[in-house]
């Protein structure tokens, strides 16, 4: 049995191992050189709830995974404004190192390799094909292109192409492959009703800064540094994808994370500006390259889905990721992928699908945000372990623990010990 | 037919984005044909919404006419001649792939006496080009006399269906059919594929005329051609044709055929050969091309997959194009 995995982030590279955990053959097809995707820019673990839900995912069988994304970590245990625990990877180590260990599981990685349609058979798909025409075929597939760009997206409904670590312009944009299934995409919206919202934060280069600002970063991985009042801009943290940060003390203050580059908490800051302040003085941005001027549209295509991340309507599509809704975060991302690849193998078998139980705040999380989709208000809304609406859930409900004893009681008492580690066929 | 990709020819040139774009009509970006987003299933390198918003919302100028001089004319046989036009370099740098076609008319008359006219070759700023006297068109550009001037409007390029695949082509072997005035637009074809390292072979059919008029160009190259009359007034192929072809099919391992001349003999070329495990068909591009810009709509093409489109700027492969015409 052949599972084809459409887009190889970090939605992808779970559902790609846990379709491989179950005993498929598995082919993982991404249009850049890259896996990852955003994956290689973000660098954010373990802060808030995504402490637990990691756990949670261990104890499902994905401690391999975190243990790369722990291996890799260049900061633990760091506090910042609203967000505790968290834990930074090093974003220019992480990729070569997964690429490696899903090359050892035996995945088979297409990178430059452009998914632009499928062949239907009634409800199922039959094969994909790429941009040079090439038919594969499969028996099921994940889809995972994320929600993001393309440029003309970017430019309608953003400040146009800023020259993301997507690239675009140089691999070619992702196209909906759910759309091209036949189903119509669901979008994000922001407080006014625009379609999508900015990506949530931009990197400079380390080298770019201040000498000071580098032993401060490299020493306590975080620093936080004071706006000038003329300079703020509150407004802007309604335009951000990552509610988690749109607190006000993101928008008084540049909040700088060490994740190899150095990560700034806006979505975007005039060069010039970001220039007057103290240790900026030759600030530069490598992602976006124009982070200066905005960042990436998201959530412009998000595919209708099941508590099983089973797009609806059609037989053997899964998704993932934002693909799969409003999600914000790489830990998302494995949490819905993981669970998509494990789905995909299972109903390959002929087996129904896995929906995890709302007791753990992986499946609830699932579950809440589909609910939520379903409202206007949702879909203004955004949904991670990390913050706003759903980590006051998550609180509420008592899901939200750093104790991992008692994470992984509460899956084995569920039976779901090493769950995606059980070979299906 | 597996997945179809349709293709601009003029997508990221000076003149794109165009009046389709303008009209909402673009024939590859989603924008610009009425949607709200992105489906870049058929992109070719480049943002057209980007170019078309950032460069104030209109489209880019149409193509002008050059002011030009017919410095030669022969009479190659009865109603065919060799023009010799003068161009800017500007434009001969921009009429060098295969395909490239130019509008053609004298001083004097209308805009709607504008031919379209392959190029043969490019030398320097000199255009070469054959001219059948046919029409209104033709007949007005038969009278034009060596020394005058002559309007040449540029550059097009879409004069080939399916040109990726000779584009694609390196160290291939190609069979390229041409009859009559098709033998024209062969030459930079030839030109091409002999750079790359491309095995060519020739097969044409001279009628209506009484000679092969590109045999200076085939001897240039060393390609190797045979002569066979192609069909029967009933449009089929002839049986010496169709086992010369086959002949060269299997002899020589053809990869890549290509078909310059009517609608019928590609069509039937094409289906004679389909089982044969031909990689690619490419043709000289036949729609009856009047402004060259997507305005006019005389070029149309209709058929089940493309429904109505412009057959100035639709890249397709012949088949595509050919296949599942539309009366309605």
């Amino acid at each position: 049995m052949k599972v084809i995995i459409i887009g190889g982030g970090w939605a992808g590279c779970a559902a790609a191992i846990t379709a491989r955990y179950a005993g498929a053959e598995v082919e993982v097809y991404e249009k850049t050189d890259m896996l990852l995707g955003l994956g290689n820019v973000g660098g954010i673990m373990r802060n808030n709830g995504r402490y637990t839900a990691a756990e949670e995912l261990c104890a499902l069988g994905l401690e391999d995974i975190f243990n790369i994304t722990d291996s890799n970590t260049l900061h633990k245990n760091l506090n910042f404004p609203g967000h505790e625990h968290a834990w930074l990877y090093d974003v220019i180590k992480i990729e070569p190192e997964m690429k490696r260990y899903m090359k050892k599981l035996g995945i088979k990685i297409n990178l430059i390799a452009r998914v632009v349609d499928v062949k239907m058979k009634e409800k199922s798909i039959e094969g994909i094909y790429l941009s040079d025409g090439t038919f594969i075929t499969g028996d099921a597939f994940v889809e995972t292109t994320g929600s993001t760009g393309p440029m003309g997206n970017c430019l309608k409904y953003g400040k146009g192409c800023v020259m993301c670590i997507l690239r675009c312009p140089s691999f070619g944009p992702r196209v909906s492959i759910s759309n091209k299934a036949g189903v119509e995409d669901l979008q994000g919206e922001r407080e006014d009703g625009t379609p999508g919202a900015f990506s949530g934060s931009v990197e400079v280069s380390r080298e770019s800064l201040s000498e000071e600002l580098n032993e401060i970063l490299t020493r306590d991985g975080v620093a936080i540094i004071k706006i000038p009042e003329k300079d703020m801009d509150k407004g802007k943290l309604k335009l951000k994808v990552c509610q988690q940060y749109a607190l006000p003390e993101f928008a008084e203050n540049v909040i700088l994370l060490d994740t190899g580059h150095i990560k700034i908490m806006t979505p975007y800051y005039p060069l010039e500006k970001l220039r007057e302040l103290k240790g900026f003085e030759n600030a530069r941005y490598i992602d976006p390259y124009s982070g200066g001027k905005g960042n990436s549209i998201r959530y412009l295509s998000v595919a209708p889905r099941d508590n099983g991340m089973k797009v609806k309507g059609i037989d053997n599509l899964f998704c993932a990721g934002e693909k799969s809704g409003l999600f914000v975060g790489h830990t998302e991302a494995i949490a819905t992928g993981s669970l998509a690849g494990h789905n995909s193998v299972r109903i390959g078998a002929g087996k129904a699908p896995i929906i995890l139980p709302e007791e753990t705040a992986v499946g609830d999380l699932i579950k809440y945000t589909l609910e939520k989709m379903e409202t206007l208000e949702g879909r203004r809304n955004r949904y991670t372990f990390a913050g706003s609406d759903y980590f006051i859930r998550m609180k509420e409900r008592g899901l939200y623990t750093t104790n991992l004893g008692e994470i992984r009681e509460r899956i084995n008492k569920l039976h779901l010990t090493n769950l995606y580690k059980i070979k299906i066929i | 037919m597996d997945i179809v990709f349709r293709d601009c020819i003029d997508s990221g040139s000076e003149y794109c984005p165009c009046k389709l774009a303008e009209a909402g009509k673009c024939l590859i970006c989603s924008h610009l044909s009425g949607k709200d987003f992105c489906d870049c299933k058929n992109w070719k390198g480049v943002c057209i919404y980007n170019e078309f918003i950032k460069g104030g919302s209109i489209a880019k100028p149409l193509r002008s006419w050059e002011n030009s001089i017919l410095i030669d004319k022969k009479e190659l046989d009865k109603n065919i001649y060799e023009f010799y036009i003068k161009i800017s370099k500007k434009l001969a740098k921009e009429l060098t792939m295969p395909g490239s076609f130019v509008l053609l008319r004298d001083k004097i008359s209308s805009v709607y006496l504008d031919a379209p006219i392959s190029v043969m070759e490019i030398e320097e700023d000199i255009l070469r080009v054959i001219i059948e006297i046919k029409g209104v068109k033709t007949i007005a550009l038969g009278e034009i006399k060596i020394g005058e001037e002559i309007l040449v409007r540029g550059p097009y390029w879409n004069g080939i269906l399916g040109i990726e695949n000779i584009k694609k082509a390196i160290g291939a072997k190609v069979l390229l059919i041409a009859r009559g005035i098709g033998e024209a637009p062969i030459i930079p074809i030839i030109k091409y594929l002999y750079d790359k390292g491309n095995t060519i072979e020739c097969i044409i059919d001279k009628s209506p005329y009484k000679d092969i008029f590109v045999k200076e160009f085939l001897e240039r190259y060393h390609i190797a051609y045979e002569e066979e009359k192609f069909m029967n007034n009933d449009g089929k192929l002839t049986k010496e044709f169709t086992s010369k072809i086959f002949n060269k099919i299997d002899d020589s391992g053809i990869e890549l055929i290509h078909t310059s001349g009517p609608d019928i003999l590609t069509y039937n070329v094409y289906k004679v050969c389909m089982d044969k495990g031909i990689k690619a068909f490419t043709s000289s591009n036949n729609a009856h091309i009047c402004c060259g810009e997507g305005i006019c709509g005389a070029c149309s093409v209709k058929n089940e997959e493309f429904k109505v489109e412009r057959g100035c700027k639709l890249q397709a492969s012949p088949i595509e194009i050919l296949e599942g015409r539309r009366l309605l």
